[in-house]
């Protein structure tokens, strides 16, 4: 060829062609070299100055918060609260990726220009709500199980105090009750209805993946008592999911009946530092009037009617009847030195409570942090009553390589808790203002001495005790988790998780010698200590598939311990040198000294997998083997599995036609067995009991009869799910559910002539069934104007199917456990309203007739009279409303919540009925509606000294009152300090705003408040309060 | 390949760190299993504390069982309704609300003294004695609960002759599901008279006749025998029970509390005594085991919950002798009553820690007299009365007179006020409960506001028996319910 070619090209001709080879090359070369430089340049221009962006939403607001990073190195940022970032230098051929929480995320190629502007899109798949279980995270719309998730974004607007406020009506089929509104004190939460008698009926808590201590941790055992939940605070918390029904619940086995609370702590996210400051004050009242009481002046004048009408009964003539009256009157009902006294005034005041917070997180691509620093300070309705706490948290995530995680969240928390009486002890301020101390009595004698004479409590008077005793709490709490993952090949990863939550809680009961409490023995202080440790070790295998894209598939194994031990010493000493000073060493004289420990141990191995095909077809399986040391050898271990389903109809072709209305449509259903451990951790076991002793010696005596077979408490429950979505702005969940609770712990009492009253036996089943339906919706979505609304509604029913297959009905106080018939129903006398012609109570016979009817004769006389049962304590409908409103800088939201149907029985009515057998009591206000003259309709007896049957010592209906209500749980409005003026001050936002909680109820009988209710009887612990809080958050 | 060894080494590490079966096995700290407590003779003892230690409970033996035939009775009174003794006073109880305790705690303890009883014949010892001492002490308090239970729930003995129901007796350790019918009143006489004749034989050694401080021993056995005796209308062996009391207590150093050491002789003897005095058994309460503010120490006191004091009647019978010593006994409480100051604090103790006095040497003389009386023995009913009447004025005195069973009964009242007995003995004999005032009241109360049918009444009235408890009668179908408490 090149002979050829030189043949062909003369020597010049080919100089020619070289030279524009040459040249031609040459200039290419030039190109290629000014495309160089120019490419050079551009590196060189993005090392000095960086690259710039904004990321914007659909509707160009900025996007704060968004994480961006570079493909290539994983080198990344986060927007600031323009939405601007900035990356240092990146070449012509390298990729950010931008993503948000909630929104498609995006690449760009950078392509040489600067500026960006980015606008993401909402993903509405992703703005659906997270499940998180414990044992995995889902998207709602893959999750075939029932839970509610609160999340507490939407609530941080509103000031908590307490972790069960953000419960309160936002999870539907979640029933929120406590005896008591003292500071700190403790609640009683059931999910989907009561699902156990004698062992506990609460949920599982399970913090960040942990199963915790929860309930009652007061050292005291004060009526209030003191919520572990205290510890915590509401600000550190990022998401609630309580799971209602088998599919997630059955991971948990043997303490997973009453269902689950999970608890999820912030994390940081990638970014700069963010500093929160959240400061707020406030005050607090009785949410309703409560328990009202006859003043002075009324109160003497019921009471001379009394007096009155007893001798007129007599057949004495008025004018010495009048004469009686006049005489006794001022034994019983004198106006004292100082004019009437109110009692309230004395020993309660206006609550109030301020806080103050700050946290800092922030991250990088290898480490997220969270910190927090916490202080709340809370003083209660009755003077001298409170809580404090300071609470820190550490939550640090660091991906030590590629493959290795490690992390650890840590608390650390104290809280102080200043707790009184609510037990009818004389000087308890709610049964000594409501019922023992009367207008008449002073709190002081003329001379300034302290009146130690009271007409019914005589020298017991509440105002010296208060001022002199205290009922101490303190709670100590540190409660860390360490944990490492390794991730051997993609998606299958090991992690293990060990725990530690070690609490400290101390009491301190001082009865000072000025009191009547303390003063037999010179002073008497009580101090308790008890440690708290439980150490749970976790470990996980997971791993995800995915096969020819179609088939997912997750699996889980697993393996746990949990150890629980429980340390315990008290002492109580007596007669003290001087009352300030009470140390427990300057006691002269010990008085009691004791202590014990006791321990409980669960072992598990689980197992779960989970499978979609295309996210339109779900099924779940999950196993679980506990073994308790609760129960004996043979006995204890048990298997709980669950299986679930969910059909994604909205993904099906045949579906198309609807999608321009109908942006979601879900089936799903589940079906699984949990368990309830009995509470008592020995309960099996025959014992003799040590504690006992005579004149210094040890003793033994019997004290437990032994049940080997003793097992768990197993709850069947059944869940089907609808879920409907539409034009993706009104979301319908409906829920049906069955949970049958089979072999219930019960104490089956036996005869007393064995020796003991009962014992533990697995005997009864109960169900509960019921409804729950949750609408949300977008009202508006402007970018000026957003209004969302969420109602919810649940409905329970409550029945006993068996007591011991042997007896139908056991009798509890009040209350009668029947079969087919819900837990608390109620077991009283027929009350038949008041004889209009003498003003005698009536009560309804109530004997059977042949045909087990019930005959409705009057009788005055309650001892003819027979207890039936009547209503229940469970309300049938429970639910709530809230919405969230916010025009530009404004934002409002309320909430109301509701409960209709159910019942209480006024327990202290038995105290206060008729002001009490002796007329030296306070009257409730109702007797000023009592029967005067004949023709009188009335429900309240006439007044008088002498009554033949007092209302006062039989159980009737009369005390039995509608539970009903409809109460503003909360309204919070807020201002947004616009942005552009808070960024001058170097501040992200600026929020001030003003909440209420319970401002404004309805009750139907408003006597009490209808949450001052505890397992259907009313008593008199310190009803809720209504709260008014003012407060501001910085973001720095 | 080495992934896969990796993978499998440390999951099968942290996924089978199998904790056995036995990590699970957990004992409680303050609990023994019931099957491994007797094992040698000492652990009779135990037992037996257990039992003393119930009875030092304030719904037992330190409260409501002394002072329920106090408040039930003429002698005293709740100072107001509602005072703890205050529904016993008024005879308010019901079928529903009749208090659970009287029951079950008796059943308690009778299940302690059957497991000492049935496990003493196991235990090989040396110490025969003591063997047979503890064995003693379960019979005697075996007889003394069924007793108790019998005079809460029974009619007297001699309003039928035993033919009305008692309660279930119980002799041996029961199943925990076992259901038994009331014996009658009769059967349980009978049980307890055995029990209390095998107690008297058993302890008939060194140990049994010894000062055992908070124990019960033999003379203090044949003092509730012969109570049992009287109560029975068996009034030979309720004499020959009480002297042989009496003549057995006071060689072994017994002895009457003098003139002058009565007054403090509650506080001194009944409470810090080492040695043999007047009390034949008592509770023993301390600091540390106290029976708390319901407790008859505190009850009694002006400076405690002052519930129960005399009545004015009683007031008025005491005080007829200006000097009987008895009356210092009286405290009186501005505005509210007089009471009676028998349950004294040891030294350095509160009074809700008083001992509880359950038989003392005077109540033997007291049956002695009365039986004798009864019996037509006018030389032995005086020559038993007498020491009483002379403690309590040295300057009174019934020799040389016949004495009468009013006389008799009137010196009883006055001893033994304030120490559960005053409605068992108005109604045993027939006799009548009646609540009247004073014409002139010298103490502050008066009765309160009652059903007429509780002013005056004997052992035809349905509320002198206790309603068995509903918690009872709802789960032992075998029983019957007392008449007229309805179903």
């Amino acid at each position: 060829m090149s002979k050829e070619s030189n043949q062909k090209y003369p020597q010049g001709r080919r100089l020619l062609f070289s030279l524009a080879i040459v040249s031609l090359s040459l200039l290419g070369s030039v190109f290629s070299a000014a495309a160089a430089q120019t490419g050079s340049r551009t590196a060189i221009t993005q090392q000095q100055q960086p690259l710039k962006g904004t990321v914007v939403d659909e509707k160009g607001e900025p996007i704060i918060g968004a994480t961006v990073f570079v493909k290539e190195t994983k080198n990344g940022t986060a927007t600031d609260i323009d939405g601007k970032f900035s990356l240092p230098a990146a070449t012509l051929q390298q990729t950010i990726v931008v993503s948000f929480m909630g929104y498609v995320s995006q690449e760009v190629k950078v392509n040489g220009k600067n500026d960006l502007r980015i606008v993401l899109q909402p993903d509405n798949k992703v703005l659906e709500e997270v499940v998180i279980t414990g044992y995995g995270t889902y998207k709602k719309s893959a999750y075939a199980g029932a839970a509610s998730t609160v999340k507490t974004s939407e609530l941080k607007d509103v000031p908590m105090v307490t972790f069960s406020d953000m419960l309160q009506g936002s999870a539907p089929g979640v029933q929120i009750s406590s005896a008591s509104g003292q500071p700190g004190a403790s609640t009683s939460i059931n999910i989907r209805g009561l699902g156990s008698f004698n062992a506990s009926s609460q949920p599982l808590y399970v913090i960040d993946g942990v199963p915790v201590t929860s309930g009652n941790y007061s050292a005291l055992d004060s009526d209030a008592g003191l919520d572990i939940m205290s510890t915590i605070s509401s600000s550190d918390i990022e998401n609630i999911t309580v799971i209602k029904d088998a599919a997630a619940a059955s991971l948990y086995g043997s303490r997973a009946a009453n269902g689950v609370i999970v608890i999820t702590t912030k994390k940081g996210k990638v970014g700069k530092p963010v500093v929160n400051l959240k400061a707020d004050w406030g005050f607090s009242d009785f949410a309703m009037d409560y328990r009202p009481i006859m003043n002075g002046k009324d109160r003497r004048e019921f009471i001379y009617s009394a007096i009155k009408n007893f001798y007129l009964g007599k057949n004495y003539s008025e004018e010495n009847a009048l004469e009686y009256a006049d005489y006794y009157i001022e034994k019983y009902a004198a106006e004292p030195w100082c004019g009437y006294v109110d009692w309230d005034k004395l020993l309660f005041q206006k609550g109030s409570h301020q806080s103050y917070e700050v946290s800092v997180s922030g991250g990088t691509d290898r480490v997220k942090y969270y910190t927090s620093l916490s202080y709340l300070d809370q003083e209660g309705i009755v003077k001298k009553s409170g809580l404090q706490r300071t609470s820190g948290r550490i939550n640090v995530e660091y991906k030590a390589t590629d493959k290795l995680t490690l992390g650890g969240n840590m608390l650390f928390s104290t809280v102080k808790q200043n707790v009184y009486s609510e037990g009818a002890s004389y000087t308890a301020p709610f049964y000594a203002a409501r019922s023992k101390v009367t207008p008449s009595d002073a709190p002081f004698n003329e001379d300034g001495t302290w009146n130690r004479n009271l007409l019914s409590n005589g020298e017991r008077n509440p105002l010296l005790a208060m001022e002199y005793d205290f009922d101490r709490e303190y709670m100590t709490r540190s409660f860390n988790t360490i944990y490492g993952s390794y991730e051997f090949i993609p998606n299958l990863i090991l992690k293990s998780t060990l725990s530690y939550d070690y609490n400290i809680n101390k009491g301190r009961e001082w009865d000072d010698p000025h009191t009547s409490n303390g003063e037999k023995y010179n002073g008497r202080m009580h101090q308790l200590w008890s440690e708290t440790k439980k150490v749970v070790w976790a470990n996980q295998l997971t791993y995800n598939i995915t096969i020819q894209d179609d088939h997912h598939l997750d699996f889980l194994l697993g393996y746990e311990t949990d150890a629980y031990d429980y340390d315990y010493i008290n002492g109580t000493k007596t007669n003290f040198a001087h009352y300030q000073k009470n140390a427990l060493s300057n006691g002269s004289e010990i008085s009691s000294f004791g202590g014990y420990d006791s321990h409980s141990r669960l072992v598990s191995y689980l197992a779960r997998v989970n499978y979609d095909f295309r996210n339109k077809y779900f099924l779940g399986g999950s196993a679980r083997i506990d073994g308790s040391s609760r129960l004996a050898a043979d006995n204890r271990w048990g298997c709980f599995w669950s299986a679930s389903a969910a059909w994604r109809i909205i993904e099906e072709g045949f579906m198309d036609p609807a999608k321009d209305w109908l942006s979601d449509l879900k089936l799903r259903a589940s079906y699984g067995v949990n368990g309830t451990l009995p509470s008592d951790y020995y309960g099996y076991q025959g014992l003799a009991s040590l504690t006992s002793s005579y004149m210094g010696s040890p003793a033994y005596s019997l004290s437990q009869i032994e049940n080997l077979n003793l097992g768990w408490e197993k709850n069947h429950n059944l869940n089907i799910g609808l879920d409907f979505g539409f034009w993706n702005r009104l979301n319908i969940t409906l829920e049906y559910y069955v949970r049958r609770t089979k072999d219930l712990l019960m104490d089956y009492p036996v005869s007393m002539i064995t020796g003991y009253s009962s014992y533990l036996r697995n005997i009864g089943e109960v169900k509960n069934s019921g409804v729950e339906l949750e609408i949300s919706s977008t009202n508006f979505d402007k970018k000026d104007f957003k209004w969302n609304t969420t109602f919810t509604l649940s409905n329970n029913k409550n029945k006993i199917v068996t007591l011991d297959g042997d007896q139908t009905e056991i009798i509890s106080g009040s209350q009668i456990r029947q079969v087919g018939k819900s837990y608390r129903t109620f077991y009283l006398i027929e009350f038949a309203g008041i004889n209009p012609e003498t003003g005698a109570p009536q009560f309804y016979t109530n004997t059977k007739d042949d045909n087990g009817n019930y005959v409705k004769e009057i009788t005055e006389n309650p001892t003819k009279a027979y207890r039936i049962p009547m209503k229940h304590a469970e309300p049938i409908v429970t639910g709530g409303l809230s919405n969230t409103l916010r025009y530009k800088w404004f934002d409002l939201n309320f909430m109301i919540s509701y409960q209709f149907g159910g019942y209480s029985y006024d327990n202290w009515a038995q105290k206060t009925e008729h002001g009490g057998s002796e007329e030296d009591l306070n009257i409730p206000t109702y007797y000023k509606d009592a029967w005067k003259k004949p023709g009188d309709i009335t429900q309240y007896e006439v007044a008088n000294w002498e009554q033949k049957y007092p209302m006062k010592s039989y159980a009737t209906s009369r005390r039995l009152h509608s539970t009903d209500f409809i109460r503003l749980r909360n309204l919070t409005f807020g201002i947004t300090l616009p942005q552009n003026w808070t960024k001058k001050a170097g501040l992200q936002t600026v929020r001030f705003y003003a909440s209420g909680n319970n401002l404004l109820t309805w009750a139907k009988w408003d006597y009490y408040d209808p949450e001052a209710v505890s397992a259907g009887t009313a008593g008199w612990g310190t009803p809720p309060t209504k709260t008014m809080t003012f407060g501001v958050n910085i973001t720095l | 390949m080495k992934k896969i060894k990796e993978i499998i080494v440390a999951s099968s590490l942290l996924l089978c760190g199998a904790c056995g079966n036995n990590w699970l096995d957990l004992e409680p700290s303050t609990y023994m299993p019931t099957d491994n407590i007797i094992n040698e003779l000492n652990d009779i003892d135990l037992v037996l504390n257990g039992v003393y230690s119930t009875m030092q409970n304030a719904y037992a033996y330190s409260g409501r069982f002394v002072y329920y035939a106090d408040a039930t009775g003429d002698d005293m009174q709740a100072a107001k309704v509602s005072n703890r003794t205050g529904s016993y006073y008024v005879m308010k109880f019901t079928k529903d609300d009749s208090p659970s305790t009287f029951w079950s705690y008796p059943y308690f303890m009778l299940n302690l003294c059957n497991l000492a009883i049935e496990q003493t014949d196991k235990i090989e010892t040396t110490e025969e004695d003591l063997k047979n001492y503890y064995l003693g002490e379960a019979y005697a308090l075996r007889a003394l609960f069924h007793f108790d239970l019998t005079r809460f729930y029974g009619y007297p003995y001699q309003k039928d002759g035993g033919k009305s129901l008692g309660v279930p007796i119980v002799t041996t350790q029961l199943a925990p599901e076992t259901q038994l019918p009331r014996n009658t009143v009769a059967e349980c006489y009978t049980q307890v008279i055995e029990d209390l004749k095998k107690a008297i034989d058993l302890m008939d050694n060194d140990e049994g006749k010894a000062f055992q401080k908070g124990h019960i021993n033999r003379w203090a056995s044949m003092l509730l025998l012969s109570r049992v005796y009287l109560y029975q209308g068996d009034n030979e062996n309720a004499y020959k029970m009480a002297t042989e009391a009496i003549a057995g207590a006071e060689k072994a150093g017994y002895h009457l509390w003098s003139t002058e050491e009565y007054p403090t002789a509650w506080a001194a003897d009944a409470g810090d005594a080492k040695t043999a005095g007047e009390v034949l058994f008592e509770i023993v309460n301390t600091t540390d085991d106290g029976p708390g503010n319901e407790s008859l120490g505190y009850l009694h006191n002006t400076k405690g919950y002052y519930d129960i004091c005399v009545t004015s009647s009683f007031y008025d019978l005491l005080t007829e002798d200006p000097n009987d010593v008895r009356i210092q006994l009286l405290k009186l409480k501005e505005d509210v009553g007089y009471f009676v100051y028998k349950y004294q604090p040891q030294s350095g103790e509160v009074i809700q820690n008083a001992n509880i006095p359950l038989l003392r040497l005077s109540e033997a003389y007291l049956i002695a007299a009365e039986a004798a009386q009864k019996l037509g023995d006018n030389t032995n009913a005086v020559k038993y009365l007498n020491p009483i009447v002379e403690r309590a004025n040295p300057e009174n005195s019934v020799e040389g007179t016949t004495v009468t069973l009013e006389r008799i009964m009137t010196e009883r009242r006055k001893e033994l006020v304030a120490e559960g007995h005053r409605m068992f003995d108005a109604l045993r004999d027939g006799g009548y409960v009646e609540r009247i005032d004073s014409p002139k009241p010298k103490t502050p109360n008066t009765h309160l506001v009652m059903d007429a049918a509780a002013m005056k009444f004997n052992w035809d009235y349905y509320k002198c028996v206790l309603a068995i408890p509903k918690a009872e009668m709802d789960v032992n179908k075998s029983l019957e319910q007392n008449p007229e408490y309805g179903n």
